[in-house]
């Protein structure tokens, strides 16, 4: 996966250079938008992680003109604006996700993987890892050949979780994808569910699928 | 008794002090002229009445008489016309004086009012105008000004308080993080201790950019700048989709979630959502287990619609009610760390119901639970 990071301060780039290498990312970096607007167009990229206050051209300006030029690469902003009229216009401007300074980098990671998945259809309405079987069509769930029962919001938990499975999930990422909470919170309604789900699907078996991080978040994995 | 009056005549208008001034003045020429023209008027009438007797009574002492009268009534009329112009005169230059002399002791308030505001310093701003013995006119402009005073003050004060609250609060995430990485630096350590210290300190930085991240909130919604996304929704829809959210919480402590009727609200539905979402985390945290529930009442007339949030966790101190809404006030301070919040949760649910121009209450019994009435204008 190729991806073109466009943002001038230097110890954010060298930061996510490093992150996204270490995640089998290949990441070019331009440090103003001059040179960000060039390497854009001179080359195709998977993704484009994009800052809005940049030297020379603004990131505005940036997704404008490649948008002009029927450059369709997914653009993923990041900024420390934060209003929601930023972030609207952002998106009316052709951008595809938008992340706010500070940001946590498993929260980077998780966008990136959605929006490179966008483009993926999943023929497979059935997710497995390990023993652990989702029929998403049928609704139903086993692990080790036996049904598990779960509530609703449980279930799409679990999907939300199979669907990523290896990736780190964070709380804020958990409730907004699956509750649609898009503001800040300071219950550990999420921390409950997911103890709940994990006592459901992990509790009996040996093999625990259902991982804390701790500071970051959950991930679902083979381990 | 003489102060008095004059106090009195201090804090009129000017406009009726000069009124008074003239009228007085007018009555007083009136007079002053009468006074000084008696004399000769009375002789002029006397020498007139004394012709027609003259002609029946003593003829040698009536002829003598009006020899002398024509150039006597002529002369004395002169006098008289001389007299009126010089009193006028007299008069209206001492009446143009006085006037001055009240409109620039009116006016000294202004130059007074003027330095006053010269002297406006932040540190300063508890001083008021003494505006008891200013004049109508100016007396209004002081109120006016002493109120806007008031008002500067008290954002001043909430600014200091918030800064001061805000250098308070980011120093405890600070001074947690300077200990926990010089403690990591001192020492050798097993990668193992290294992690849980970089996880220690994740977690603090999660805490200062939550904390920044609700101070801006708040810092806009009340400086105006936050900009209101309205739409139309259905209440109760979408309070049972935050129960949705809450749903394994509140089972997990044995609280039922209920939801009675429905309204339909004008309203930025993140905001609002967030704002509920403030008040079930709350009510949720302070009710202890063991078969309790959470009730929201929705209900509505043709002006306003009224949300009821009953608890039956463990009440409020009445002593706590008033100050419930303001940023950083836990109501016990030894909870500080235990309730995971900022304590910026109520602050925020108040600046949203001031965005939509509502109206929130508070009522609490100690061990009975907690109900917050809202109400919003459709």
């Amino acid at each position: 996966m190729h991806i073109l990071l466009i943002e001038d301060n230097e110890k954010t780039v060298n930061y996510l250079l490093k992150g996204l290498k270490e995640n089998y990312f290949t990441v070019d970096a331009a440090c103003d938008g001059q040179t960000g607007l060039f390497m854009a167009t001179q080359n195709t990229y998977d993704l484009i992680l994009l800052d809005v206050m940049l030297p020379h051209i603004d990131g505005w300006t940036i997704i404008t003109t490649l948008r002009n030029k029927n450059i369709t690469t997914p653009v993923l902003f990041l900024t420390a604006k934060d209003t929601l009229d930023d972030k609207i216009k952002g998106l009316k401007l052709g951008a595809d996700d938008y992340l706010i300074k500070p940001f946590s980098f498993s929260e980077l990671v998780a966008r990136i993987h959605s929006l490179l998945r966008r483009n993926q259809h999943y023929t497979s309405e059935i997710l497995k890892i390990a023993d652990l079987v989702v029929d998403t069509q049928k609704h139903k769930a086993f692990r080790n050949n036996t049904a598990l029962l779960l509530s609703a919001k449980e279930f799409m938990l679990l999907v939300f979780f199979l669907k990523r499975k290896g990736e780190v999930l964070s709380r804020t990422l958990i409730a907004e994808q699956v509750w649609d909470i898009n503001f800040d919170n300071d219950s550990n309604a999420i921390d409950v569910a997911v103890k709940r789900l994990r006592e459901k699907i992990d509790k009996d078996f040996s093999q625990k699928l259902l991982h804390t991080v701790r500071g970051v978040g959950y991930v679902l994995e083979e381990r | 008794m003489f102060w008095k009056n004059v106090k009195r005549v201090k804090s009129l208008s000017i406009v009726t002090t000069l009124a008074l001034l003239y009228s007085l003045s007018t009555i007083g020429i009136f007079i002053v002229i009468a006074l000084f023209l008696y004399p000769d008027f009375s002789k002029i009438t006397q020498a007139i009445n004394k012709k027609p007797v003259s002609t029946y009574g003593n003829q040698l002492d009536s002829e003598k008489k009006i020899k002398i009268c024509p150039t006597e009534i002529n002369r004395l009329c002169i006098k008289c016309y001389k007299k009126t112009i010089v009193v006028l005169l007299a008069s209206s230059i001492a009446s143009i004086f006085l006037g001055y002399l009240v409109a620039r002791n009116g006016l000294a308030r202004m130059r007074e009012f003027e330095n006053k505001i010269e002297n406006i310093h932040s540190d300063l701003l508890h001083e008021r105008i003494n505006i008891q013995d200013w004049p109508k006119e100016l007396r209004n402009v002081g109120e006016k000004f002493n109120m806007m005073l008031d008002r500067i003050q008290i954002s001043f004060d909430q600014l200091s308080q918030f800064s001061s609250d805000i250098a308070h609060e980011f120093r405890t995430p600070l001074h947690n993080l300077t200990g926990l990485t010089e403690l990591a630096l001192v020492k050798e350590k097993t990668s193992e201790e290294y992690k849980q210290t970089l996880t220690l300190c994740l977690e603090e930085y999660h805490h200062l950019s939550k904390l920044i991240e609700n101070l801006l909130f708040l810092a806009r919604s009340n400086h105006g700048q936050m900009i209101l996304h309205k739409t139309s929704f259905s209440v109760k829809k979408e309070i049972l989709k935050l129960f949705d959210y809450y749903q394994a919480l509140a089972e997990e402590k044995e609280i039922e979630l209920l939801c009675q009727g429905d309204a339909t609200l004008v309203a930025d539905l993140i905001l609002f959502k967030r704002m509920i979402a403030n008040l079930l985390t709350n009510s949720l945290h302070y009710t202890s287990s063991t078969k309790k529930e959470i009730k929201i009442e929705v209900t509505s007339d043709e002006h306003d619609i009224f949300i009821a949030i009953h608890d039956q966790g463990i009440g409020i101190d009445s002593q706590h009610l008033s100050k419930l809404f303001d940023r950083f006030y836990r109501v016990d301070t030894s909870l500080n760390t235990g309730s995971g919040g900022l304590g910026l949760g109520l602050a925020i649910v108040k600046s949203i119901i001031d965005l939509h121009k509502g109206k929130i209450r508070v009522g609490s019994q100690i061990n009975r639970g907690t109900t917050v009435y809202i109400t919003l204008p459709t």
